[in-house]
């Protein structure tokens, strides 16, 4: 049997309110919001936007994050080098903190940003339920990558005594924050309903 | 309530598009997509009613985390404290100053909007009169949610006091436990406030007010 989806009925949910409303209008009766059946261009937005991402993931790797001043001398930190000296520390609870949110996580995120692109562009879809999990997934933990980002950020409010020791911001922690951030707002161009209209025609359910 | 006064009765699942009967809104019930098993739903009132007081807490919370020192700082006699605003401001001085509004925005302007839009939601919910800021808040309450990190920053303190707890004496301020509570306030008041039950309160108002 075929699922009664708001298209299939000739009608479009609001994606701000989730009323239904009828397909030829443009504007949600009960919000006032722009209405769309499916985000226009959703795949080449999120593919685009996804690509960016990867771009600026190189000079967040490659780039010190932080440059340190220890009595008189000093020396850049990558996110990776921060890792290891955490780990070095005897730190190794807070170094794999580190390692899932600046590493995993982001490298994940864009994993499955592309996956989710594939699936609804080949239009073949194995269980739809796990492919929505990834989805929902990538919405939840974007964020929690932007702790490294806050830690440069204290470390440089924080710890700022001239030569003895200073924290001082590196090109790495914006190309980071860049990262986080245009992979939230790809996550946010996909429209996880194209997911299901992929299993509708598949036959899955 | 008919059809005419503007409330859904049905609404389409955001993630799957099936279109899913709601039930009476002062109804105590968690309403699951039956295709995607997406939460539509949280309705009750008592739950909706919690939103103000937590509100309220995160609102105090939020003042009285701008307005101490966060953390200090001490190595060799000398001393360095920080504030929360400090934490974007010192990026500015090292000349980083997209970093410095991005994490301004982060951790101080997009809680604090926040704070604002759930009062303005949460007072409608008692109150029951329409007004035109009501819709606005309510849009921009779920737009924003995921751009304010309160509970990522302070993922984060713990993670430089890590850092530095072998190079000097850190000790913690009032504004961070002051900010650790907003953190939980906050995501109290926007998990109590349910979005289909607010739009549906909305256009019931409005429909009653015509
Ligand atoms: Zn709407
Ligand atoms: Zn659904």
């Amino acid at each position: 049997m075929m699922p009664r989806t708001a298209r299939s009925a000739g009608k479009v949910g609001c994606s701000v309110c989730h009323k239904v409303n009828p397909g030829s209008v443009a504007q949600c009766s009960q919000c006032g919001s722009h209405l769309y059946s499916r985000i226009p261009h959703s795949l080449q937005r999120t593919y685009a936007l996804t690509l960016v991402a990867i771009v600026l993931y190189i000079p967040a790797n490659l780039l010190p994050i932080t440059y340190t001043v220890y009595l008189g001398a000093s020396g850049p930190s990558t996110i990776f080098g921060g890792v290891v000296t955490l780990w070095q520390m005897g730190s190794v609870g807070i170094a794999l903190v580190i390692f899932v949110a600046s590493v995993f996580v982001p490298v994940a995120k864009l994993a499955i940003l592309l996956y989710l692109c594939e699936v609804v562009r080949r239009q073949r879809i194995g269980n739809p339920h796990k492919v929505a999990f990834l989805y929902r997934l990538t919405e939840f933990i974007g964020r929690w990558s932007m702790i490294d980002v806050f830690v440069v950020a204290i470390l440089v409010a924080l710890v700022r005594l001239g030569n003895i020791i200073s924290f001082y911001p590196g090109p790495a922690a914006l190309s980071f924050a860049g990262v986080v951030i245009v992979t939230m707002v790809a996550a946010a161009q996909f429209d996880p309903r194209l997911l299901w209209d992929v299993s509708e025609k598949s036959n899955y359910e | 309530m008919t059809e005419s006064s503007g409330a859904a009765e049905v609404v389409a699942c955001p993630e799957c598009d099936l279109m899913v009967r709601l039930p009476g809104i002062q109804e105590d019930a968690r309403l699951g997509c039956p295709r995607c098993h997406h939460t539509l739903s949280y309705s009750g009132e008592a739950r909706l009613r919690r939103a103000l007081p937590l509100g309220v807490c995160a609102a105090l919370l939020l003042l009285l985390s701008l307005s101490f020192p966060f953390m200090s700082f001490e190595s060799a006699g000398v001393e360095n404290r920080m504030t929360l605003i400090q934490a974007s401001w010192a990026l500015l001085l090292d000349g980083s100053y997209v970093l410095s509004a991005l994490v301004m925005v982060f951790i101080v302007i997009a809680p604090a909007v926040l704070v604002a839009c759930v009062l303005v939601v949460s007072s409608f919910i008692y109150r029951q009169k329409p007004s035109a800021g009501v819709a606005t808040a309510t849009k921009l309450l779920f737009g924003l949610t995921s751009w304010s990190m309160v509970e990522v920053f302070i993922i984060g303190v713990f993670v430089s006091l890590v850092k530095i707890a072998a190079m000097a004496t850190v000790e913690l301020g009032v504004s961070l436990w002051a900010y650790l509570g907003l953190s939980f306030a906050l995501v109290g008041a926007i998990a109590s406030l349910d979005k289909v039950s607010i739009w549906r309160l909305l256009a019931q108002s409005r429909g009653g007010a015509r």
